[in-house]
């Protein structure tokens, strides 16, 4: 292994490890080391929506609900009953992980844009809900005023940190994490049967595959990891409100940043978070609070642009490039196989 | 012995009759043909055979299992494979990738699928493009890599629908010598539908024909084609005239 | 008791409107088979379209059809021409996906854009019409919520006619049921999914003109407007015209009906529940096959 590091296309990804891993070392601005922690968080958040609408190609645009219910059980656990995040994590990520099936379990049966439909309706209801709600018996949502989560200064243990450097190790192990979860998934007999259910699912029923189970199964795991995304996100601002963490526009941010990457790719999400993290970052600073809703309309003049001009997102431009640049370094495992424009 | 069994199989569709209390039985090993104009409810039938389509009274049994009721995902753990019509290659997947699907069905290991898969596009003749993207496979490619995912789950039972209709004759041709090696060497049960005459005179060993939803002849080649009703349901068109392609 | 007729009456009326509303989403999947998610940003356009007429020329909402209604159909007509048709020529075939999200675009464009020049405020257009009441006999309605409710349903009896009776009305239907047959009878597709999309968008129109005597406009006010489309839709069975004027109805009845009984919220969440059960139950639409 150590030896293969020579090669270009294994020292490569090897840097970026390092760069990554380095970085809070690197940079002492606090501002700049934010944008990299939302470059991660987005990453994740991307990552995770591609399990069931990349791979499986079943378009969700309401995943912030499941970021939400993230969000909300462990802080809920946590402000109300001094559960540690850490746990509350845990028990988000299978509350949504049910309610990811139960969203499913009506529309998986059909053809056609149902689920897509369902998932705004399904985003939009928990929306309402929560927003209008104070207290359902013991727990205290809140309502549309949000729940503010105590400082209680450096405490590991309770998923709260005195640096943004810390933030930025969770948020780094996170997203290796997932994407080391896409990477065994796209690499086995779940992958295969999912890219086949995106192409076509009578072709692939007839192959032996359960669609609607594999379906319900990508759409647990999906919203499982957005849970746990929320409960980070809930961690690092200490406030949640249903406007934010629930709103309609964060679930289609979460989707445009998978699709303009590469829906069903790896690699996918983490490139449209490289290239939207930054703008959207750069506009709020920039343009602030005077323009509101600068970075979404960037957002929406490039969806259509990626949609209309390079329908497999940013990735396969991209990977044909980073294959161009590893021939040139001369690397013999790449070499040993040109032509191969496989997507990464 | 027989492998698949269809009892007085009929399906309505909003009262129209499309097939009418047909009974069919194939035999392990062999290859059956399925011919009849258009809208003779071959479609219909073969649909009901491979579980797209429930009767609307029969039952269909493979190896003495009844699997009338059978979502076709289940059908297809039993052994039952299918091509279509339109086809329907997974496009954005590598050729390799769509057999390797179908490989799936019989381990959980990639390299064991992989090698599988390999194994089955040399069969059919698609090794060396291997790597190429279904959707930018030419008809007879995307004919082909139908064959090789179904038969990559390793069936007993291979169901074709007009697996060389809309194909140039030099591609029939090898079309056909590989639905003979299927059926004779790797000794799969076939059942196909079929436009193209030519296909279904050379390769099998029995003809149903259909027409207006009943079946009106059973035989050999040479029996069905010298079958005055059959000659009648094709109105003296002449058979080998209506084959298209 | 009173109240009760009047909730009955009221949920009628807006049921109507939200109908009429869901007619265009439904229009546009009945003869492109594509769910437009920019729904509720372009009845946000009208929104403003209206009101601009009303504050900068002082034109009353009602009049400015005449010139509202024709620009939204030459908007919609270009948007499907320019934008939309080259995608779906090159998805033709394949799951739509890439239509569904160019429409998702679509909406943070418009949306975004409209905040940036408009602000986030909330405007509202006054108009002889507003705030006036229809009292019979104790049971009161809105006198602007009645129009929109009449009107409504006129113009979806209208849209019915004029696609059963005329012959681009047919050619619409034809190309939404076979649009290869529709081709080889010397149809124009494409031009048609123009035509659809235009007629979506005068729709469109209209409904704004009914709405501003009531609501606000906001960037995101067409959004709740978006997600009773899509219930309405599924309800009626998604491309069926009668269909999303009954299911207004239903619709506009629970929400109002429950509201006075319960809440907003709850009426919310019935709504919602009724969606799930059709989903589950009878995706094809309550009047479907």
């Amino acid at each position: 292994m150590l030896r293969r590091l020579r090669y270009p296309s294994y020292f490569l990804p090897f840097l970026f490890l390092l760069i990554l891993g380095l970085l809070p070392f690197i940079i002492n601005n606090e501002y700049i080391l934010q944008v990299f922690i939302m470059f991660l968080f987005n990453a994740y958040l991307a990552s995770g929506w591609n399990i069931i609408s990349g791979f499986a190609g079943q378009l969700s645009l309401g995943h912030a609900a499941f970021v939400g219910i993230g969000a909300y059980t462990s802080t809920i656990l946590f402000v109300q009953w001094g559960i540690s995040p850490w746990i509350g994590m845990i028990f988000g990520g299978v509350i949504a992980a049910i309610f990811g099936w139960l969203i499913g379990y009506p529309v998986f049966k059909l053809r056609g844009p149902y689920y897509a439909l369902a998932t705004i309706a399904y985003g939009e209801i928990i929306r309402i809900f929560i927003q209008n709600t104070k207290a359902v018996g013991p727990i205290e949502l809140k309502g549309a005023e949000g729940i503010l989560i105590p400082f209680k200064g450096s405490s590991p243990a309770l998923f709260q940190f005195e640096t943004k450097a810390a933030y930025y190790y969770v948020a780094l192990a996170m997203f290796l994490l997932v994407l080391l979860l896409s990477y065994k998934i796209k690499n086995s007999k779940m992958g295969y049967y999912l890219s086949a259910i995106g192409n076509d699912q009578d072709a692939a029923e007839s192959l032996g595959v359960n669609t609607s189970k594999m379906k319900l199964t990508a759409s647990a795991i999906s919203a499982f990891v957005m849970a746990l995304g929320g409960t980070f996100y809930a961690q690092f601002l200490l406030y949640i409100n249903p406007q934010g963490v629930l709103s309609g526009d964060f679930s289609t941010e979460i989707a445009v940043i998978g699709i303009i990457g590469g829906e069903g790719t790896v690699f996918g999400p983490v490139l449209g978070s490289l290239i939207l993290t930054p703008l959207s970052e750069l506009t709020r600073i920039y343009l602030g609070g005077r323009f509101a809703g600068v970075h979404l309309l960037a957002y929406g003049l490039i969806l259509m642009a990626v949609v209309t001009h390079i329908p497999h997102g940013v990735i396969g431009t991209f990977s044909k490039l980073y294959h161009r640049i590893l021939l040139k370094l001369g690397d013999p495992v790449v070499s040993a196989k040109t032509g191969a424009g496989k997507t990464l | 012995m027989i492998i698949l069994e269809a009892k007085k199989l009929t399906k309505s569709f909003g009262g129209l009759m499309a097939v009418a209390d047909v009974s069919v039985t194939v035999n392990s090993g062999e290859l059956v043909g399925l011919i009849g104009p258009n809208g003779a409810g071959k479609t219909t039938l073969f649909n009901m055979l491979s579980g797209y389509y429930k009767p609307t009274t029969g039952e269909v049994y493979f190896r003495g299992q009844d699997i009338t009721k059978l979502k076709v995902f289940e059908t297809s753990d039993l052994g039952i494979a299918r091509t279509f019509q339109i086809v329907k290659p997974f496009g954005k997947m590598t050729v390799l990738d769509n057999v390797m699907v179908g490989a799936f069905a019989k381990t959980g290991h990639k390299k064991e699928a992989r090698d599988k898969a390999l194994e089955v596009l040399d069969f059919v003749g698609l090794f060396n493009a291997k790597d190429n993207l279904a959707e930018s496979m030419t008809l007879g490619g995307k004919k082909r890599i139908e064959l090789a995912r179904a038969l990559a789950t390793e069936p007993e039972l291979l169901l074709l629908d007009e697996v060389v209709a809309g194909l140039n004759p030099s591609e029939v041709k090898g079309v056909i010598e590989i639905i003979r090696k299927i059926c004779k060497d790797k000794r799969v049960t076939i059942v196909m539908v079929e436009h193209v005459m030519q296909a279904i005179m050379a390769l099998s060993d029995r003809i149903i024909v259909m027409n207006s939803g009943r079946k009106i002849a059973e035989g050999t080649p040479e029996e069905v084609a010298n079958n005055p009703e059959v000659i009648q349901a094709y109105l003296g068109r002449g058979m080998t005239k209506s084959a298209r392609g | 008791m009173q109240t009760l007729i009047a909730a009955t009456l009221n949920g009628l009326f807006m049921g109507s409107l939200y109908g009429l509303i869901a007619v265009g989403l439904s229009l546009v999947f009945g003869v492109m088979k594509i769910i437009n998610f920019a729904h509720g940003a372009l009845v946000m356009v009208g929104m403003y379209a209206v009101f601009y007429m009303w504050s900068l020329i002082g034109l009353d909402p009602y009049l400015s059809l005449v010139v509202v209604v024709p620009v939204l159909f030459l908007f919609g007509y270009f948007l499907q021409g320019k934008v939309i048709n080259p995608v779906l020529k090159r998805e033709f075939g394949r799951n739509g996906h890439a239509v569904i999200l160019l429409t998702v675009g679509l909406t943070l464009v418009l949306q975004n854009a409209a905040l940036l020049f408009f602000g986030a405020y909330y405007k509202a257009a006054k108009t002889f019409v507003s705030g006036m009441t229809w009292d019979m006999g104790g049971v009161v309605t809105s006198v602007p919520r009645l129009i929109a409710g009449v009107v409504g349903a006129i113009v979806i009896l209208g849209l019915q006619l004029m696609l059963s009776k005329t012959d681009l009305g047919k050619a619409i239907r034809a190309t939404g049921q076979d649009r290869e047959a529709a081709g080889l009878m010397g149809i124009n597709d494409y031009k048609i999914y123009n035509i659809a999309f235009g007629l979506c968008l005068a729709i469109l129109g209209i409904a704004a003109a009914l709405m501003l005597p009531m609501y606000y406009v906001q960037p995101e006010a067409g959004k709740i407007f978006e997600m009773r489309s899509f219930v309405i839709a599924v309800l009626g069975g998604i491309g069926s015209l009668s269909g999303a004027f009954y299911g207004g109805l239903i619709v506009g009845l629970i929400e109002s009906v429950t509201a006075q009984v319960w809440s907003a919220t709850a009426a919310e969440m019935l709504i919602f529940v009724v969606f799930i059960g059709v989903l589950l139950y009878k995706p094809s639409g309550l009047l479907g096959k």
